[in-house]
This record gives structure tokens, sequence and C-alpha cells, in this order.
């Protein structure tokens, strides 16, 4: 069922009159792919509230979780004032308190990841296609256990906070699209995909809810078409957002 | 006739009283001098026992150009890339102990073996499908691998890896072990473990014991050494002995005289070896731990273990008797082909994100 429509806010504006600002029916929290949510949200009539910071914010290592008992919001230095402002609007000194269901793009954000995994020349195992087995060259590859591992150290962070937003109210986390942008660098885009797989499996080994637009519209292994994707090649369209968003409330994901 | 005696003229280091007993284990001096003059970035490439990994470890400090042609992922931590054995030997070979087990290794590395030939222990267990384990390391990774073509994949990487760094190298050094080991009595491949000791099912049908004696190891050393110069005719060897004792032996003998026989047939080999080639030198670090001079004070309290201070020691002999006087061959590390494509790619990327914290700010 469609909800009721309630427009959208942002951070920005709700610190400008958090007096009046309503209450969001879902928060997006993680990295630039959650603007296309949000324009998804927009389109369904549905008032979503953001707290969006760029990939390399949340890849810095700089998140914090509190423990359990403590009543404040889990931090990322580069939202903290957009943190500050939204539990102001909320009353509350954490905004994961009073139960608004949460979309989160978080721990992904792999180009980074696989830059740094591939650097030296591995490749996740198994292999792609395009790179042949018998001689590949200087490549090195990567087993399951090493990639494991390496995911485990530089995402443990990611997933204390999706544990701790988890724990207090109703969680998805979101895969980015599977943009075609990288996939001429057949190595790199190998390892994103591997490294995306890997977060995932281990979000869903969480207990998380975790959704994956990709599989759902376009089949495993397949690259989103481009008029889903935007001028830079890898976020997502507003349309792409609303397919999206459709798909999580059909899947209850917005429900409280 | 002389008065003279051959010993008149000799040097203080050649009496034991004058380099031995008057200068104590710390101020012994000149217990090794290569004859090499190597360029001062030059290239060393160490494998062996479980006491070679110091090496690797004391020419990295040095800021030494020591090869790591199998390196784990950037920015994983040291301690979880050592956990993979990455980093540890100049290839993820983990420890070769024996003669015969090095030279399996060289020849995987030339192309003489191939991967696929190579045994694999599968671990069943807990009604999944098991863990796979090359027989040839089977402790590379702390969990084995996922399948068989997994594990025949490290091997394999592995193998290129030596391959670069013997072609690589200016100077391969390599740390003897054992003598003891065991054999598959069907392919004599050797393994680098007895079976069913950390992994793998013990079979008295199929695994068969060996203790090399002189011939066997010179001839498998100079085979490795013969193939090596083939990949890189300029490569030299320098051998060492390790001076870590035996765990246990078995040889039917006492511990103690089976490791007397095991390091002093090494010894007596890797001696040999220096003398009759140009090539291949030398250097005494099982002297150093292990001799007299030290009275086992670098041994941990289990006599076998090397502490610290040992390693330290025989670091500072190595050093201060390495030749790097030749000018420097301005070596350029390879990166993947691909690095600069992801770079523009990601700068893209991290212009959009740099601009959204701007915005971000502005929200402020």
């Amino acid at each position: 069922m469609k909800p009721e429509y309630h427009g959208s806010t942002d951070v920005a504006e709700t610190g400008a009159r958090r007096d009046q600002a309503p209450c969001p029916d879902v928060l997006l929290v993680g990295d630039s792919h959650v603007l296309a949510l949000h324009q998804g949200c927009e389109a369904h009539g549905i008032r979503s509230t953001m707290l969006k910071s760029g990939g390399i914010h949340w890849n810095e290592g700089k998140i914090r979780v509190f423990g359990p008992r403590r009543a404040r919001s889990p931090f990322l230095p580069a939202l903290g004032p957009s943190v500050r402002n939204l539990e102001t609007q909320l009353g509350l000194g954490d905004i994961f308190d009073n139960g608004i269901p949460v979309i989160a793009s978080i721990g992904f954000h792999c180009g980074h990841l696989a830059r740094a995994f591939g650097a030296e020349g591995h490749v996740a195992w198994p292999p792609p296609d395009a790179l042949p087995k018998e001689d590949p060259g200087d490549t090195l590859f990567a087993s399951r256990s090493l990639l494991d591992a390496f995911v485990e150290e530089r995402r443990a962070r990611h997933f204390a906070l999706l544990r701790y937003i988890n724990g207090k109210c109703r969680l998805t986390v979101i895969l980015p699209p599977r943009a075609p942008k990288n996939a001429p660098k057949f190595r790199f885009r190998h390892n994103i995909d591997a490294l995306t797989a890997c977060i995932a499996r281990k979000i869903d080994d969480m207990g998380i809810d975790i959704y994956d637009p990709n599989t759902e519209f376009v089949g495993p292994d397949e690259l989103l078409p481009w008029e889903w994707v935007n001028e830079d090649g890898f976020h997502g369209t507003p349309e792409y957002g609303a397919r999206a968003v459709e798909r999580l409330l059909s899947r209850g994901a917005l429900r409280p | 006739m002389s008065s003279k005696s051959p010993y008149s003229d000799l040097e203080p280091h050649a009496f034991w009283r004058t380099a031995v007993a008057d200068a104590g284990v710390f101020g012994m001096g000149g217990l090794w001098k290569s004859g090499w003059t190597l360029p001062a970035d030059a290239a060393f490439a160490t494998y062996g026992s479980c006491f070679a990994q110091h090496i690797s470890r004391a020419l990295t400090a040095r800021d030494l150009n020591w090869l790591n042609c199998e390196p784990g992922p950037d920015g994983m931590a040291p301690e979880t890339a050592r956990n993979f054995n990455y980093g540890v030997f100049s290839a993820r070979t983990g420890n070769i102990y024996t003669a015969r087990l090095f030279l399996h290794w060289v020849r995987l590395a030339a192309g003489y073996e191939a991967p696929k030939d190579q045994e694999i222990w599968h671990e069943t267990g807990n009604g999944g499908p098991g863990r796979f384990r090359p027989a040839l390391f089977p402790t590379i990774e702390p969990d084995g691998f996922g399948d068989a073509d997994e594990a025949r994949a490290a091997i394999a990487g592995a193998a290129r890896a030596f391959h670069r760094s013997v072609r690589d190298a200016d100077v391969f050094i390599f740390t003897l072990g054992l003598t003891e080991g065991w054999l598959n009595r069907e392919t004599m491949a050797p393994y680098a473990l007895c079976p069913g000791t950390i992994a793998g099912e013990f079979d008295a049908d199929l695994h068969v014991f060996e203790n090399a004696g002189y011939p066997a190891i010179r001839a498998d050393l100079e085979a490795a050494l013969s193939i090596m110069r083939d990949l890189n005719p300029q490569l030299r060897i320098l051998f060492t002995v390790s001076p870590v004792p035996l765990t246990a032996t078995a040889s039917g003998h006492h511990v103690l005289p089976a490791t007397t026989y095991s390091k002093s047939t090494l010894r007596a080999v890797a001696g040999d070896l220096a003398a009759a080639m140009d090539h291949v030198d030398y250097f005494p670090s099982y002297e150093i731990i292990a001799g007299t001079p030290a009275r086992a004070a670098f041994f941990a309290p289990n006599l076998r273990s090397v502490e610290m201070p040992g390693v330290s020691l025989v670091m500072s002999h190595f050093f201060a008797g390495l030749d790097l006087r030749s000018p420097a061959g301005k070596r350029k590390r390879n990166r993947p082909a691909d690095t600069g494509d992801i770079e523009a790619s990601l700068a893209q990327e991290d212009l959009i994100c740099e601009e959204e914290s701007l915005e971000a700010s502005n929200e402020t």
C-alpha cells in the first residue's frame, strides 16, 4: 500500500525550521547513493531524511558507535551537524531511538577498497573469465578467506554501526547500483563485485535485511543499463531510485 | 728450510684464543665477509626454514631491497597478512625445511612440475564441503581453501612469485633447516611436514620417511642451483643453516645426536658448495647461535627457540660482512598495468565526494 504523501526533507531544511518539521517516515543513511533513494521517496510521496556523506568519509574509519546504554547517536564526523539537527528535531539523544525505519547504503563504496585490494595485483578467487587462469602473468589470486579477512578488517566499524542501528530499529541495507562505468577495467570491476558480495554476505550473516536491486532489476552478474545511471557513471538516476523504493516498499522495509 | 710454521703469520681471527675465547661472543669480528661487491640497491630473496623469517625482517628494517614477490593486499594489517603468510618469504611458500622440498619449489617455479599435479588434502567434517589444504604448504592459510582449484591456484601463484624472485634477485638467501622429511611413496614428492601432525592424515603405506644424507642433499641443492642459474645467470646464492634444533626425530636416534647429524650434514654441504662455486657463499648463523661462545645463551628456556638478542647478533654480523659498494641500478617497482586507469576513475569519484562534503558543510 502506498503511504500517505508527506513531502521530503533533508537535514539542512529541518535545521532551519526544526520547530515545525514533521517526523520523517524513513531515514536514509550512508554514502552518495542515498540521493537516488531520496528522490525515489519523493516520487512515492514518502517523507525521508537523508544523512548523507561521501563514501570517502565513511571509509576513513572514523565512525564511532557508542555502548547500547548510551543515549547518543552513532557519529560520523562529516555528518555531525546533520545528526545534531535531527536529534533536536526528533527530541532524542539518539536518532535511532524512535523506531523510524532506516535504509542504509553503508559499508560498500568499494572502489577504494578494490583499489587497495588489487594494488599489488590481487584478483579475488574465482577469477573473471577474461583473465587466463593458466598464464595470468603477475596476477596474485586472493583466496576467499583472504578477501573475507580483508573485509572484516576494513569494514569492522561499518558493521558495528549497522549492528547498532539494527538493534534499535528496522534496518535494510541496500547495495549500490552495479553501474557500467568500470566494466572495461575487468580486474577492478571483478574485485569490486567480489568485495561487494562479501560485505553483503557478512551483513546478511549479522541478521540484517539486505536488498540487492541489481539482481532484481537486471539479474545476477549483469550491469544496470546506462539509462538508470547518472552521467557520472556510477550513481543511480531518480528513476532507478523510484524503482528501488517501490521494491523496498513491497518488502515492507519502510514499515516501522 | 724455513723456521716459520704455517701458523706463524696467520691473522688473530685464525686462533681460537684471540678470535673467540678472549673476544667473547659479542666481541667476535670478521666472522663473515662477503666476496661479492653488490649494488647499493641489491635485491635479496629469502626462503628456507623458520629461522629465515628473521632475515627478511632484518633486511626490511634496514630499508634494504628485500624482494616481496607475493605481497598481501595493500593496507592489510601486518598481523593479518602474516596470518596468511604474506611478507614472510619472498614468495608465499611457507617454511622450506629440506633440500628436497627446496628443489621441488624450484622445479615448480621453472615449470618442471605442474601445480595441477600437486597433492591436496581434503578435510571433511561438520557435514559441509570441508576444507582443502595443499600438501606443499598445508598451513599457508589459517583455514585452508574452499576447494581444490583454489588450493592449486595458491600453489601456482606462489610458484610464479618464486620464479619472479629468482629472476629479479641479486642474492638468493636460503636457510637450510632439516635433513629429515617425508615423501609420498608413489610420486616421491616431498611434504612440507609429516602428514597427520598439523594437517592431513598419516598413511604408513603411502608416507615414507627420509633422513637425507650428504650426497642426496648436495645433489638436490646442485640441481636447484643449476635451474635457478638458468633462470637468472647472474644469481648468487647464500646458504645459511638454521640453529634451531629438531622438534622431534623419526630417525630412531635420540633427538640430540639426530640434531647434530642434521645440522652438521647441512653445514658440510653448504660449506662445500660455497667452496666449489664462486656464485655460492655460506653465512655462519648456525655457529653464532649454537657455537660454544654463546653457551646456549641465545636459546629460550626450551633450548630450541632463538631469542631476539641472538637474532640481532646474527644479523649484525650479516650486515657487517655485506659489501654494497657498487652503484645502485635504479630499480623500478612494477605495479599492475591498470593502476593508472583505476586511479583516474577514483579521482573522479572522489571529486564528487568532495563536492558532497562541501554541501554537507553548507548545511551547518
